[in-house]
This record gives structure tokens, sequence and C-alpha cells, in this order.
């Protein structure tokens, strides 16, 4: 009887030593996640204050890469990082309008075709949580490659989302 | 590029300038600057955009494979050719201006008056 009680002691704490190194692993890739999506939300900010082409010249192609090298290649531990990433994006929401006005006067800046009416304002925010949120989606679905890392839980609400989403229009043709 | 024209330095610009000096050949990024300057990214980048609009800076991507790095490929800043000898003339100006004046009057007299 004793043998019997020892080796399920034995399994469950198996189990337990499983089921928390797992989560721990979860959680780990939540932070890793997290600690370049809130770098990058503000960052996303600070770009709405440049102009439309310089989103790409300026945003994507230079402030967003310089992001990742710090959340993802420089040193220090994760918090280090953070703290990095969030000093460097608040920065530059602060200066951005400053670095636009600037760069209009060089190449980068002369790209635009620059939406004026407020109905195209609004299109092109739409357009930019359209692309964040198909970020997201191919994440979720395939693991695709993509710039920014979509931590796990962020990826479960996109698939549960999608989920209900598949449901309803399922619903709604039957 | 744009076209190169003269800028007045200050201080914090010079700051910026000097580092491009050591090496004129060396690629530099934004990160890298920040660290060796002691610079913000809020100070630094509008300091870069001026540089680069005035044709003192150039800009390029840097080759690496985002695949194999695992993020995708930074911008670095060259000075341009043009640059080189104004930033060098400038940055003796400016030292010259800021040097501490050495004359017998600012010397330190001991308390009490000479012995």
């Amino acid at each position: 009887m004793t043998v019997i009680l020892d080796v399920i002691g034995i399994v469950i704490a198996f189990l337990i030593t499983v089921a928390l190194s797992a989560l721990a692993g979860i959680l780990k890739e939540e932070i890793r996640g997290w600690i370049e999506i809130l770098p990058g939300i503000v960052l996303r900010m600070a770009a709405r204050q440049l102009d439309f082409g310089q989103r790409i010249t300026v945003y994507r192609e230079e402030w967003l890469p310089e992001l990742l090298f710090i959340t993802r290649k420089a040193e220090g531990r994760l918090i280090t990082k953070f703290a990095t990433g969030m000093r460097f994006s608040f920065g530059l929401l602060r200066s951005s309008r400053q670095v636009a006005r600037r760069l209009r006067t060089s190449f980068r800046g002369e790209v635009v075709e620059v939406p004026r009416s407020p109905r195209s304002r609004v299109a092109t925010r739409a357009g930019m949580a359209i692309d964040t949120f198909a970020q997201t989606v191919a994440v979720t679905l395939k693991g695709t490659d993509s710039p920014v890392r979509v931590p796990p839980l962020h990826r479960w609400l996109t698939y549960v989302f999608l989920d209900r989403m598949v449901s309803v229009t399922q619903r709604h043709r039957t | 590029m744009a076209e190169f024209r003269n800028l007045d330095l200050t201080p914090r610009m010079a700051q910026v300038i000097k580092v491009f000096l050591e090496d004129p050949q060396e690629e530099r990024y934004g990160f890298y600057l920040m660290r060796i300057t002691d610079l913000p990214s809020g100070t630094l980048y509008p300091l870069l955009a001026k540089f680069e609009a005035a044709g003192w800076l150039t800009t390029g991507q840097e080759s690496i494979d985002p695949r194999a790095e695992g993020r995708p490929a930074r911008r670095f800043y060259r000075i341009s050719a043009a640059a080189v000898p104004a930033a060098r003339q400038q940055l003796a100006e400016l030292s010259e201006r800021f040097r501490p004046p050495v004359s017998a009057k600012t010397k330190l007299v001991p308390e009490g008056g000479p012995r």
C-alpha cells in the first residue's frame, strides 16, 4: 500500500514539476513578448505624428528596427531591455514632430503625398490598425515571421476572437 | 542625398559629430550613438535629422539576413565627405570659443593677499 502511495506521490510531483516548468516557459515568453509590445505601442504613437511617407522611411525602416535591436539583441536582462525600450520610445514620442519637420527638407521627407482631409486621416489610422491586427492574425494562425513578437496571451485572445467570428459567421449562414 | 550646407554647431551637435569624425568610414547606429554620447533618443534623433537634412550625414541599411538575425535591418549613419573638413573646422572653433582663459589675472591668489 505504501509503495503504491509512494509511486502516486512521485507521479504527482513529476506532473507538478512539468506543469510548473511549462507555465514558467509560457510566462517567460509572455513577458518577452510584452517587453516589445509596450514600447512598440508608444513608438507607434510617436509614428502617428510623422508625415504619411515618413512612417515607412523613419518608423518602419529606422525606429522600429532599432527598438527591436534594443529588446532582442542589446546586452542586459529583460527588465533592463524593457526600460531601455520604453525610454527610447518615450523620447521619440516627445520629439517626433521635430524629426518630421526637419526631414521634410531632405529626400527622406519628400516621398510623400500627405492625406489632409479628415476622411483620409481616418483611412490612414484604420489602415495602421488593420495592419497591426493582420500581423497578429498571421502570427496566430501560421506562426509567420513578423517583425514584432506576439506574446502567447495576445495570440490566444486573437485565436478566441477569430474562433468566435467563424462560429458567428457559420451560424449566420445556416 | 541632401545638398551640403553649412551648420553652426551647438555643443550637443558637436558631441554627436565628434563621434563620426573618429572614423569617418564607420557606420553608426542610433542606439550606439545614444550610449556613446549619453543623449536620449528625443534629443539625438532630431539632431541626426538636422544633420541629414543639411547633407552632413548619409544613411544606409545594415547588411544582415533578417531571418538569421531574428530582427529587421537597422539604418546606419555615416558622415559625408563634404562634411568632414567643415566639422573639423567647426569643432576647432568651438573648442577655441570654450577654452578657459589663461592669464595672470585668473591665477588663484592665496587668502589674505600674496606673500
